[in-house]
């Protein structure tokens, strides 16, 4: 018989306060945005945005592993990208003010490669674009914040006869351009620029 | 705050005045009946507990307490009207607010502790008792698969009416002032509303003489 132990993931007798006020771009608040708090995957405070943009809950605290703070990160839905805070394991930390959170708009880029052409041909691209979230990283011994946020990353493929297509959507940030740059049988690489203006975003390539 | 040190007040007047009266009652009782002392030594009580939060705190504000059991002993001490003993009691509460304590369902609320007491005699089959006593009481909280718990002292003035059929067998009824000190760590903002959890209880059930 197997006999499992395991201790509570929750601190007795503790609770923390967390409050803070979610804004977009432009400094207007945002409304019934889901605020929670978690270590591992258990829930231990949920909260939505007033109409000033305004979280304020209580939460339990884990005993030991990080609290992270998820702002938005629940609704895939959402017009907005997400913000997230890891805290480390802090003992008697309790007070969770976040001040201002900016939330900045997604933008959805549905990218097209099509091969239209008869020959032969190899096409080697990447994709650099604006990560849609922003994730900060409280370090416990230096006291400060460290992390990613709406930082730029990139996609790379190569595509030939076996595999000459591509189709995909990425999330990204609106009023952000992402870069396009390609090689066709190892000439010079080009560069194309798309700027992300709308919520839906739309560009095709044929080679 | 103030609502609850009126409740206070008002349990230890009530426990005042039904002291008063029974000793005026209880020679009255001496003179007609002869009995000038208690004869049984102890009682136990088994019932339906249910206690409701007043004030403002997280008891009151974020859980719905739903009904529970208690048990008490109280033995008399030698031949005085004192008595001294303990309780058990136990009661359930549904989280109502989350946003207020923190994300679980529901506690179980289990409270031990011992009594002191003092017994009146009105007639041979109406009695009416006060206990007092502090208590440990623990509130074990679950959240989905999760188990935590929270740690206060209890406070309890219970004032109790019974009635008895026979000289072993009765019913009793109280409603008793009950204050749970927690131990809770809270930041400043939340001090005030986890510090203390304060119920006014109505017990019912079966009580026991030997």
């Amino acid at each position: 018989m197997l006999l499992l132990s395991c201790d509570p993931e929750v601190k007795e007798n503790e609770r923390s306060l967390v409050k803070g006020t979610v804004l977009d771009f432009e400094g207007n608040p945002i409304a019934i945005v889901p605020v929670t708090t978690t270590t591992g995957k258990l829930l231990l405070g949920e909260d939505f945005t007033d109409r000033n943009g305004n979280f304020e809950f209580t939460s339990l605290e884990p005993k030991s592993g990080d609290l992270i703070i998820d702002v938005n990160a629940e609704d895939d839905n959402s017009p907005f990208g997400t913000y997230s805070i890891i805290y480390s394991q802090k003992p008697l930390q309790q007070n969770y003010n976040l001040s201002n959170i900016t939330l900045r708009k997604k933008a959805i880029l549905v990218f097209d490669i099509k091969k239209t052409s008869t020959e032969n041909s190899t096409l080697d691209w990447s994709l650099e674009y604006t990560e849609p979230f922003c994730e900060v990283y409280d370090d416990e011994e230096t006291n400060q914040s460290i992390g990613r946020c709406y930082e730029n990353t990139s996609f790379s493929e190569i595509l030939d006869a076996a595999n000459p297509d591509f189709e995909s959507e990425f999330a990204s940030v609106q009023n952000t351009t992402a870069q396009f740059t390609y090689q066709i049988n190892k000439e010079a690489p080009q560069t194309i620029s798309i700027e992300l203006t709308e919520a839906t975003n739309f560009y095709e390539f044929e080679y | 705050m103030n609502l609850n040190i009126k409740q206070l007040i008002f349990a230890i007047g009530i426990g005042f005045i039904t002291n008063t009266y029974a000793q005026e009652e209880k020679k009255t009782t001496e003179q007609v009946n002869d009995i000038t002392q208690d004869d049984h030594y102890a009682m136990f009580k088994i019932g339906y507990y249910n206690p409701i939060a007043v004030g403002d705190n997280f008891a009151n504000e974020a859980l719905e307490q739903t009904g529970g059991v208690e048990f008490s002993f109280l033995a008399n001490v030698f031949e005085t009207p004192f008595l001294i003993g303990f309780q058990y009691n136990y009661f359930h509460s549904n989280v109502t607010n989350q946003e207020l304590v923190g994300t679980y369902d529901d506690s179980e609320i289990h409270s031990f502790g011992p009594l002191l007491g003092y017994q009146l005699l009105f007639t041979e089959t109406w009695r009416v008792t006060i206990a007092s006593g502090v208590g440990i009481t623990h509130y074990k909280n679950r959240a989905s698969n999760e188990h935590f718990t929270d740690t206060a002292t209890t406070l309890w003035v219970i004032p109790t009416v019974s009635y008895h059929f026979n000289k072993t067998l009765g019913v009793y009824f109280s409603g008793s002032y009950r204050r749970d000190f927690m131990n809770i760590h809270t930041p400043d903002g939340l001090d005030s509303f986890f510090k203390s959890a304060n119920y006014v209880s109505f017990s019912l059930g079966l009580q026991i003489l030997i």
